[in-house]
């Protein structure tokens, strides 16, 4: 073993890199899709319609004859860019008024704290659903909206270690030295909380996965014919009655398996901060 | 000479309880004065007091006969923290996991100083002399120290800003007894080779005795003796301070012996 | 009455076995008080866990603890139960990180009282009044129904005593009882502990840093380093026997409350742990009067002094 996985599998476990690695083969997967996906995801043939496996196309085709396999592999793009782009947005921003309402305090943070409070009572699903309703369908939106769902759960959890981390003597010794609060938060504060912040958003990314998965079903986030596994879970479904499940089941197998797997590597990462 | 610091009828009131009533002391230049309480006497709310950590409900604080003012902003906090520094108990918490000592170092002469890259490099070598540590050490972090190597850290941090006063909250009673020794002789010798002057905050008369001149007893935030360190631990007037004296083991000791009036409550 | 032959402790840590005690031996009588001191990883502690057999998992002792001709390392079942009802009681350091902060005083001091012993309720709270009166609380009744955080530091502390003294011990092991605890609340503790231990004949192992204060409730002391231990004697030959190199440089490195050196005589160094420590003897690169053989033989502990230079200095 390199050193480098040595270190790996000792910062989460075997399991840790066997979910790691599920998760990396997948994202390459996505990024080289135009190349290793045999057929174009897009290319209606209804005369192929609801084949199954050959030489020919992998995986079959569904009701419109497209080639499974291709869609599938295109469909990691969306479907795994989407979840990525939620937890960014939303850390960033739960992560940055955390930090602030820990370390200003007073009214600031209890205001804060407040608004958290009422976002919780809100359903991020049905939030998105509102946004999405509001503003528009697309992937864009989607995101957003999740995104936004998802702080007040990373500001509530970061704020705590915030807190706690800000009682320490080496913080007070800071402020004592005259280093102003902006460098503290961002050269001591946040560098110490990264570890959380990062088993937090591993599992905000499988939460993602899922919530957008199920806007794509509902129609509110990516749209047909784009291939994404979510859309491809809601399209498949007529197909299923008609006794062709594959497309349902290899995309949702697909979501599953991603899911699991970051669940997985952010429960190992949460051990590893305790 | 004026005294580099004069505390004036400090008091601080938090709720309904109040911490710490009229306390006035004076600290004389390069001199060395000892704080000396249990928990709960108001030591440690002085302390932050001094540092600018708390706002005095009443009373002032003069640093070379200057009344300073609250620390609001950063550039007053900056100039604070020129004038006074501390040393925290815990050698464990005191310093951040993921810094390496002379970044910590540094990290303070950047706030203070308009260093070049060299000069900066070249104060931290000096700073981590006189508190003994080595080359390897400065590249480390704190996690490869022991409790007196961080302990020696943090008195190099804090006197990286060149303050006039240094405050020692319980800065040694954390060590163990060698290590302990070690960190008070470099204490001394500090005070010899520079001119800062001391505020150790101690529950341990002997520490207090082998490091400063002048003491102040505090009890339920009030002080209740003060004077030359000899004298007050020699002959205590005040009945606490008695006590406290006679709860110090030693050869020929005999526990609660004078005790025998205060009631358990 | 407990007597400690040869006793090794080796603890996993990252899957390494560590020797954390090295070579201790030593015996309490009836009634005795025993100081154990040393400084951070000399393995004071864990000697009185290993007597308590309050190790964690995973520790492979070697060597023999025998309380009252019983192999206190080879109790199981029934009769370890038996032992650590009956014969030994620990108090510790942090009161209150020893006891449930959501259970009442009363709960705490009965519960054992009830389930190892049998008592009825009325008979372990009524012991439970009487012992709270022996460390000085006068209004027991009122405290049983107090929960912990409405009492002090010094009188928890009282409390974890009294509890100990529920099963009308033989043995009372002490873990450093008064280091979280203001001076004076320590000075009255102490007198506690001694006057209950006068009365009900309860042997002490008492485990601190502070030589002074171990001189001055114990009968003997030992010291430890590394996981060794270095030297024993009587409490009353501390100041003027003590021979040993290391008991020395502890002695005089500490300051005096009654008088001011230029100068604290140091020990260089810092501090090792059993599985830190050179071959020979551990305090050897610490030590002023080291030779070669120092460095190159562990000594034996002859006389109750483990050192090869202790007819030279």
């Amino acid at each position: 073993m390199t050193t480098a996985t040595v270190s790996l599998t000792r910062s989460t476990g075997r399991s840790g890199v066997v979910a790691l690695s599920v998760v990396a083969v997948l994202a390459v997967i996505g990024v080289l899709a135009p190349w290793l996906a045999p057929d174009d995801p897009d290319a209606i043939s209804l005369m192929d319609a609801h084949q199954g496996s050959s030489a020919e196309h992998l995986l079959g085709t569904d009701a419109s004859g497209r080639d499974l396999a291709s869609r599938l592999i295109w469909g990691a793009r969306s479907s795994l860019t989407g979840p990525l782009l939620v937890v960014l947005l939303a850390t960033v921003l739960g992560v940055a008024v955390a930090v602030v309402s820990a370390w200003r305090g007073g009214w600031f943070d209890a205001a804060v704290s407040r608004v958290v409070d009422v976002l919780f009572a809100f359903p991020g699903v049905l939030l998105a659903i509102l946004v999405v309703a509001l503003f528009g369908a697309g992937l864009g939106m989607a995101v957003t909206a999740l995104a936004i769902s998802y702080v007040p759960y990373i500001a509530r959890l970061v704020r705590g270690a915030a807190l706690r981390e800000r009682a320490q003597p080496y913080i007070t010794a800071l402020t004592i030295q005259g280093v102003s609060g902006f460098s503290i938060c961002v050269r001591h504060l946040l560098p110490n909380l990264m570890p959380l912040i990062l088993a937090q958003a591993t599992l905000t990314f499988g939460y993602a996965m899922v919530d957008l998965a199920a806007l794509s079903f509902l129609g509110l986030g990516v749209q047909p014919p784009t291939a994404d596994w979510g859309v491809m879970v809601s399209t498949g479904q007529p197909s299923i009655i008609e006794g062709f499940p594959q497309e349902c089941l290899y995309a949702g197998a697909l979501i599953v398996v991603v899911v699991a797997a970051f669940n997985l590597l952010g429960d190992r990462l949460e051990e590893r901060i305790r | 000479m004026a005294p580099i610091l004069e505390a004036e009828g400090l008091r601080k009131v938090f709720g309904t309880n109040t911490a710490v009533s009229e306390v006035s002391f004076a600290l004389r230049r390069g001199g060395s004065l000892g704080i000396v309480g249990e928990s709960g006497s108001g030591k440690t709310t002085t302390a932050r007091m001094l540092v600018g950590l708390e706002a005095p409900t009443s009373g002032r604080i003069l640093i070379d006969g200057e009344p300073v003012g609250r620390v609001r902003s950063t550039a007053r906090r900056r100039a604070r923290a020129r004038q006074i520094q501390m040393v925290f108990q815990d050698p464990y918490s005191s310093l951040d996991p993921r810094q390496t000592i002379s970044s910590c170092l540094e990290e303070v002469l950047k706030v203070h100083f308009r260093h070049t890259a060299e000069e900066r490099r070249r104060r931290v070598t000096e700073l981590a002399d006189l508190v003994g540590l080595d080359e390897r050490m400065l590249r480390g972090r704190p996690g490869a120290l022991s409790g007196g190597q961080r302990q020696r850290v943090a008195i190099a941090r804090a006197l990286a800003a060149e303050p006039e006063v240094l405050i020692l909250d319980e800065a040694v009673a954390a060590l163990d007894v060698s290590i302990q020794a070690q960190v008070l002789n470099l204490l001394a010798d500090i005070r010899e080779r520079t001119d800062v002057s001391y505020i150790l905050i101690s529950h341990d008369l002997a520490v207090v005795r082998q490091i400063t001149e002048d003491v102040v007893v505090m009890y339920q935030g009030a002080i209740v003796e003060a004077g030359p360190t000899a004298q007050v631990l020699d002959d205590p007037q005040h009945d606490y301070t008695r006590r406290l004296r006679a709860s110090v083991p030693g050869p020929g000791w005999v526990p609660g012996k004078a005790l025998a009036t205060k009631d358990a409550s | 009455m407990l007597e400690i032959t040869n006793l090794r402790v080796r603890l996993p840590v990252e899957g390494q076995p560590r020797t954390v005690i090295h070579d201790v031996s030593f015996a309490i009588g009836a009634g005795e008080a025993f100081g154990l001191i040393g400084e951070s990883g000399s393995g004071k502690s864990m000697t009185a866990k290993a007597v308590a057999r309050l190790l964690p998992e995973g520790a492979a002792c070697e060597g023999a603890i025998v309380f009252d001709d019983r192999p206190v390392l080879e109790l199981g079942g029934e009769d370890l139960r038996r032992y650590r009802s009956h014969d030994v009681a620990m108090i510790f350091q942090d009161p209150r990180a020893s006891i449930n902060p959501v259970r009442t005083v009363g709960d705490f001091l009965t519960e054992a009282a009830r389930t190892n012993l049998g008592m009825r309720r009325p008979a372990a709270e009524e012991k439970a009044v009487a012992l709270l009166a022996e460390v000085g609380i006068a209004d027991g009744g009122r405290r049983l129904r107090q929960y912990p955080h409405q009492l002090s530091g010094g009188l928890l502390q009282r409390v974890m005593i009294a509890s100990a003294l529920m099963g009308d011990p033989r043995l009372l092991l002490a873990d450093e009882p008064t280091t979280a605890l203001d001076v004076t609340t320590q000075s009255e503790v102490m007198a506690i502990l001694g006057r209950l231990r006068a009365e009900h004949g309860v042997a002490m192992l008492f485990i601190t840093h502070d030589l002074e204060l171990a001189g001055a409730v114990c009968d003997r002391i030992g010291v430890m380093y590394a996981g060794s231990l270095v030297e024993q004697l009587p409490s009353t030959a501390l100041h003027e026997d003590a021979v040993h190199p290391y008991t020395r440089g502890l002695l005089t490195s500490r300051p005096s409350v009654t008088e001011t050196v230029r100068r604290l005589p140091v020990i260089p160094g810092k501090p090792l742990s059993a599985f830190e420590a050179p071959d020979g003897c551990a305090f050897a690169p610490r030590c002023p009067h080291a030779i070669d053989t120092c460095r190159d033989e562990e000594p034996a502990l002859v006389d109750d002094v483990r050192c090869h230079r202790v007819g030279d200095i």
